[in-house]
This record gives structure tokens, sequence and C-alpha cells, in this order.
């Protein structure tokens, strides 16, 4: 969606009012103390839980892939695995193993996009990415053609990069070649030494000091860097299936906002995404990327969301460490496919968005319709730890005026990467002074 | 490469805001002189599909204030960047975003056009309003005419 003001003809896009809801920030400050802090910046999926009442089983992977631009294939492999859960499906072997790859194209892009196009012109004080270029053009053009190689990651497997079309309940609708995938592997080796470079560029940042005290949530297993699948773990002791997510995390009213939050029960307010991954899962990194890490000073025990910008990049280059492994292990599935046998069911999904747990659960009838659709974002569970950092932040810096306090309050969301549209210069903020 | 290309931005879940991909999904069989594309609006991927063509044609809800289903024709010069765009600072993401990191980089297009379409409705929702359906085969009609005679 455009705007075209009149009368002179100009535009400006609505990112915002297109994909993610508002972004606006309310803060109540009584007495020189926070009281409030109100943040809109993510729009729960609320209209896809209940478009997809009364549809197929096989239709929420293409109709969830459209929730977000940036990471379609993580609505798809949680909608997928959920489903597959609820039928009783396991999809292993090459084709759990294609998944596998497909996600890393995903992760790939969108932490090459967070970590360049949003967060790191911050690092700098400048505005956006445009300005970067200005300041280092060589960094913006490596991080395109590294986005781009992610992308065509994504095309090769999925079939289109925007909205994946080849994944389906079960697995696939066709598998590459592996001719297909071997002619790639050149594309993988120049991400993996621009990647290399990305985890050297970020890791020489200043970081201001920020300690997190959130509780960190993120999938485990046993093997792997957990992407796909794994127990959903915690550093305070979490340990449980997918299947057990109801009944440990509850949406509650929090202390200092009037929005809904999730929150463990009887615990309260958690961190997803790529500091809860580095946390809970860095002794499963690849070598190529445990050394990188290594070499820049990021240890396991980090909870400053600043330095969340290198755990991406180190990520990044997991990723195209485990792809390229993918590519030299792959051997074509003879079927692109498992069949399902339908009956009623409710199953649970849960994978590592790039920002962090996405969970899917879907109850099926006996005829393999949707009778029911719950999908809980990463945004949306991270709200009441940005908030929680927000109020912080606004506290320690409350003599600020508002737009200098506007400024740092978006340096603070964009730690976390929020979805893309809210992750750029867009707070609308009010303070109320009282 | 095909040198023009004619982009479709949109949400197709947004109501309204699908009307990008329906214009450009149209012209998918009417156009050979040009590559048709469907993306989301995120500027290194707008930025991507358009450096090198001598012409890109995006299609958009474009909201103007005239009544729903109002056809606009937006040329927009690509070096300088027209002072019509706001400044960055307060859009990063979308159409001036691309515009501005494809002039940083030199990776604009000959000549950027955006056609639009007032939308009625931006709702959650699947599917065109009747002010908006009823406009699209004049929009599709237009980008038609206007590719065909580029590469007459």
């Amino acid at each position: 969606m455009t705007h075209k003001a009149k009368p002179s003809r100009t535009l400006a896009t609505s990112e915002l009012a297109r994909v993610e809801g508002e972004g606006a920030m309310r803060v109540e400050i009584r007495h020189g103390r926070v009281d409030e802090v109100q943040l809109n910046i993510y729009e729960p999926p609320r209209f896809f839980e209940g478009f997809l009442r009364g549809r197929r089983y096989s239709e929420p992977p293409d109709i969830t892939a459209r929730i977000c631009g940036i990471c379609p294939v993580a609505y798809q492999m949680s909608a997928c695995r959920a489903i597959e859960d609820a039928l009783g499906l396991q999809v292993n072997g090459q084709l759990r193993e294609l998944r596998r790859l497909l996600y890393c194209g995903e992760w790939i892009e969108s932490h090459v996009l967070h970590i360049h196009f949003l967060h790191l012109p911050d690092f700098f004080g400048l505005d956006s990415a445009v300005d970067l270029a200005g300041i280092n053009r060589p960094a913006v053009e490596r991080a395109l053609a590294l986005k781009k190689i992610g992308n065509e990651l994504i095309e090769l497997i999925g079939g289109r990069a925007i909205h994946p079309i080849n994944v389906r309940v079960g697995g696939f609708y066709k598998v590459p070649t592996r001719r297909e995938l071997v002619a790639f592997r050149p594309k993988l080796e120049h991400a993996r030494e621009m990647a290399a470079e990305v985890v050297e560029l970020v890791g020489g940042l200043d970081f201001p000091e920020l300690e997190v005290e959130h509780e960190m949530v993120a999938l485990r297993h046993p093997r792997e860097y957990a992407i796909l699948d794994g127990r959903i773990t915690s550093d305070g002791g979490l340990d449980i299936t997918e299947q057990e997510y109801p009944e440990h995390f509850v949406e509650e009213h929090v202390e200092h906002s009037t929005a809904l939050h999730s929150q463990i029960r009887a615990r309260g307010t958690y961190l997803v995404g790529p500091l809860a991954r580095y946390r809970l899962n860095s002794d499963r990194l690849t070598t190529v990327a445990a050394d990188a890490a290594g070499a820049v000073g990021l240890t396991s025990d980090c909870r400053n969301p600043f330095r969340s910008i290198v755990v991406r990049a180190v990520e990044t280059l997991d990723v195209i460490e485990v792809g390229l492994a993918i590519v030299d292990a792959y051997d074509e599935p003879d079927r692109p496919h498992l069949e399902a046998t339908i009956g009623a069911g409710t199953g649970h999904g849960a994978t590592e968005a790039p920002r962090g747990l996405l969970y899917h659960r879907y109850t099926l009838s006996d005829d393999g319709v949707i009778a029911d659709a719950v999908i809980i974002p990463p945004t949306s569970q991270n709200q009441a730890a940005i908030e929680d950092d927000l109020a912080r932040y606004v506290q320690a810096n409350i003599g600020l005026d508002d737009e200098d306090l506007r400024k740092g309050a978006e340096v603070t969301i964009r730690n976390h990467d929020p979805c893309i549209s809210c992750a750029t210069h867009f707070l609308d903020l009010t303070v109320v002074r009282t | 490469m095909i040198d023009v290309v004619i982009i479709g931005i949109g949400n197709t879940y947004r109501s309204d805001d699908g009307v990008g991909h329906a214009a450009a999904e149209a012209l998918m069989g009417m156009v050979s002189d040009a590559e048709v594309l469907l993306l989301d609006g995120e500027p290194t991927r707008l930025v991507d599909a358009w450096a090198g063509r001598r012409l890109a044609i995006v299609l958009d809800a474009v909201r103007g204030g005239d009544p729903p289903g109002t056809v606009y024709r937006v040329e927009v010069g690509t070096d300088p960047l027209p002072a019509e765009f706001p400044h960055l600072s307060s859009h990063s993401a979308g159409l001036e975003s691309a515009v501005a990191l494809g002039r940083a980089l030199d990776r604009n297009p000959g000549g950027l056009v955006v056609y639009g379409i007032e939308p009625a409705d931006l709702s959650d929702g699947h599917g065109l309003s009747k002010a908006v359906e009823l406009a699209l085969p004049g929009l599709i009609h237009q980008v038609a005419e206007e590719v065909r005679s580029l590469c007459a």
C-alpha cells in the first residue's frame, strides 16, 4: 500500500499498515517514574486463525506463509509439523533435510536483512542502510549478495522466494535433483566467505552495556543447533515437548501494560530469538561458526540484546555450513512427500523462526477439516520482554526530550528484531507526564 | 534480461492491498515483452528486481484521497531522488527506501512508473472490494498499452 498525498504527488508507503499493525508506543510517567508502557508493534495473526477454521488440513502451509513476507518458511514449517503431529505423520530422512535446507535459506535472508538494513545503522548513529552505504558501500553490497543467495536457496527448494509454493503437509510437491543441489554449492561456498566477513565486522562493534534478565526459551535438539524441531527448553530449567506448550505458556496481563502478554505459567516474562538460542545451543554450532564466535569473543552467557547482531551473524555462518553439509549428503528421496491418513486429532508444531520460537496448533475433525487453529509468533511472545526493556530504558533516560526518547526506544525494540516493518523508523510515541 | 519489469506489490490478505498482485497476475498472460513479478514491497527485493532494467512498472494500492477505484499513474525519476519523496528517516520500508537504496548503489532502473488504485478497504480479508474490482480491467489495459507502445 502506498500513500499519495495531494496536491503534490507525494508517495509514502505505509508498510506498517500493510502487514504488522501499528507501530505505536505510549509511555505514562507519573512523578518521574515510568508507570505504564504500552507498545503496539505486532498484530497477532488472529485473522488467519479464524480464516483457517473450516478449511482443509492441507491449506495452512500456503495460507500462513502469507502472514509474513520475511519468514514464510517458518510459518510453513510450523504449520506442516503441527498438522503432521495431528495426523501421526513423521517426516524424516532426506525430506527433513530438505526442509532444514529451505529453512537455512530463510535464516540467511532474514538475518542478513536485519543485521545490515535495520540493526547496523544504529551502531553508527545512522538513519538507514542508505546512509550506511555512504560510509561502507562494500558492506551493503555484500549484504545484498548474501541475501540474494538465501533468496535463491528458498527458490531452489521452495519453488518461489516470497511465498514458497512447493511445501506441503508430508514434504514437498517436487524435490530437487542431486545435480541441482550440487550446482548450488559454489554459491553457498561464496556465502560462507561473506558470512565470515560479516561476523568479523559486527564482532568489532562497540556495544552499549545492557543485560536483560528474562528467562530465555528456545528449541533444543540432541545434535543440531535446533531450527526445525526439538524440545522447548529454557535457561530456567524448562524442558518440554511441543505438545506440552499450552500447559506451560499462557497469555496474561503484566504489570506495566494493558495488553495481554505471553508468559511462562507462574514464572513470567521470557525471551525467544537469537540470544536465547545461542545461550541454550552454542554447543551445537558447527566448528566453523563456533570458531568465528570465539574469535570475536561471543560467549554463551551473553545477555546483552545489542550483541544479538553478532549472534545473528554467527547463526548465518552456521546455517550456511549446515546447508553445505546437507547438499553434500543429499540423496534424492524416492517420494517427494509422505501420504497422510486423515483423521481427527490435535497437533502441535514449534520451529525456530529467524526471530524466535513460532508455535502452531491445529485441531482437525475426522474429515480433515480444521476445527481450531492457534498461531503464536515470536514477536508476540517477546512483547512483554520488549516492553520491560523499554520501561527500563525510559526510566534510565527520563530526562531526554520526546524525540530523543523515541530514537532510543526504537533502538531498544530493534535489538529484538520484531517483524520487518516494525523494526524500521516507525514509532509513534506518546509520552504522558503527570 | 528482459529490460522491462512489471512488479505487483502488496498483501493479498489485506483486501484491496492485493490489487497490485491481482493486476500483475492478469498481465502475466498479456505482455510478452516484460517480466512480471509478485513481491511484498521489501526494499532490497525491489532493488534486486529492477536493477539494470530500462523500465520498471510498480503496481500497488495507492492512497491519494480520490474515490475508491481511481487509477493513478506517477512517473518517478530516480536520479537525483525526487523532491516529492519524503525523507527516509520517516519511512525506511517500502518503495521510497528501495529508490534511495538503488540510487546509493547505482541499481535503479532507467525509468520507474508507479500505477495504483485507490483502495476502499484495507482490513484483514481475502478479495478485492467492488470499486477496485471494477477499476482493475482499466488499470490492466493501461499498463499493457504502455508496455506495448514502449516495446513496439
